[in-house]
């Protein structure tokens, strides 16, 4: 046993091979974005059977949103919630409305126009979050609600973007990248409430 | 719905593009890939490459890949020996149709060549099965216990315990050999 560790230790690679990863790193990094991005310009439904399999999953989740609907009278109650995003500024001008972010003193003025809504979302996922027993909600758009976020967000790096819980604004990063795929709605949610929340978006398409 | 309240006062609170959420991911968990894809592997390029391989798969929908640190690791780890076993299981497909590849001096002198400077129990450990390998190198070479490595794999800790004893008792019969070699 001891010679097979002492002569793995002995004649290990690893140590004299970490510079290498230091002089590649860079490259290796900026090859693996190009990739992804690469992947983000290919049409979301690659193949035929991809796009029937979308179809069904989309089903499958209207069908099961429906069944929780006709559930909630006796059981756990689930309301719709309104969920839109809206591009944003951090000063007034003509034509916007100011909004308070909630849990701050911060106020942002609001474009009139929704980028996307509930009918937007394709699915939605409760993940856990950094924050040790809270959760986050993620959204994952439809083709039609990431083309509208992708057109929205491309000209509107640098500024803020609000998200909208039934007309509250709950959170309103700024805009670091082209937004295209996904939200993520991070709260101090609990997982009953992420669920909830996660479920409310569902039930409002 | 009392933790929209304090939403916005999380720094981590927005929106994530596919690129930032690959380039986070990129960032956090590289080196730790690299550690074990360079054992893992025959040179530094197989190893790069093997690293750049699996984030390309994590590309494909970097959403669906659980957050936190550990399930993003233990994720990554999976996808990295599953690449690696696809490339083992398509060589072993090469080497049964066009067995005159194997052969030495064949195809395969490049590598050959550069395992000269290697002792033989390394050359032993490139011969398991990826998840084995994985698994001799996790224990004795990174240390961690048992555990660990079954919730980084995925598996259990008997499978673990089984994989680790197999790889070992194979590496130790190598040694053994060359012993007798020398006699």
């Amino acid at each position: 046993m001891n010679d097979v560790h002492e002569q793995l230790r002995r004649d290990d690679p690893l140590p004299g091979d970490l510079r290498a990863l230091e002089a590649a790193r860079a490259e290796l990094r900026r090859k693996v974005i190009e990739r992804s991005s690469s992947l983000s310009a290919e049409p979301p439904a690659r193949s035929r059977r991809a796009a029937l399999l979308a179809i069904a999953a989309v089903l499958t989740a209207t069908i099961a949103g429906g069944v929780v609907s006709m559930w909630s009278g006796s059981a756990t109650v689930v309301a719709a919630v309104r969920f839109e995003v809206r591009l944003a500024e951090d000063a007034p001008a003509e034509g916007l409305t100011p909004a308070s972010v909630e849990g701050s003193t911060r106020t942002i003025y609001l474009h009139d126009e929704v980028v996307v809504t509930n009918g937007h979302i394709l699915r939605t996922r409760v993940a856990e979050d950094m924050t040790p027993g809270r959760c986050r909600v993620e959204v994952v758009f439809t083709p039609e609600g990431r083309t509208r976020m992708q057109a929205a967000t491309a000209g509107h790096i640098g500024r803020p973007v609000a998200i909208l819980i039934d007309g509250r604004v709950v959170l309103a990063p700024t805009l670091r990248a082209v937004i295209a795929e996904s939200a993520v709605i991070t709260g101090s949610y609990t997982r009953e409430e992420a669920e909830r929340l996660a479920e409310g978006l569902r039930l409002g398409r | 719905m009392d933790g929209h309240s304090s939403a916005a006062a999380l720094p981590i609170a927005g929106m994530a593009s596919r690129e930032e959420r690959l380039g986070s991911l990129f960032d956090a968990h590289h080196e730790r890939l690299y550690r074990l894809a360079r054992r893992m592997t025959r040179s530094v390029d197989d190893a790069l490459d093997l690293v750049q391989e699996t984030f390309v798969r994590a590309a494909r929908d970097p959403h669906a890949i659980p957050y936190g640190t550990a399930p993003e690791e233990a994720w990554l780890v999976r996808v990295l020996v599953n690449v690696q076993r696809d490339a083992w299981r398509r060589a072993a497909v090469r080497r049964r149709f066009a067995p005159r590849l194997a052969e030495p001096g064949a195809a395969e002198a490049p590598q050959e060549a550069a395992l000269i400077a290697r002792s033989v129990v390394w050359h032993a450990l490139a011969s398991l099965p990826p998840r084995r390998r994985a698994v001799v190198i996790l224990r004795e070479l990174e240390a961690l216990p048992v555990p660990e490595i079954a919730a980084l794999l995925g598996v259990s800790a008997i499978t673990i315990r089984w994989h680790l004893a197999a790889g070992l008792r194979r590496l130790r019969q190598v040694i053994a050999d060359q012993r007798e070699d020398r006699k």
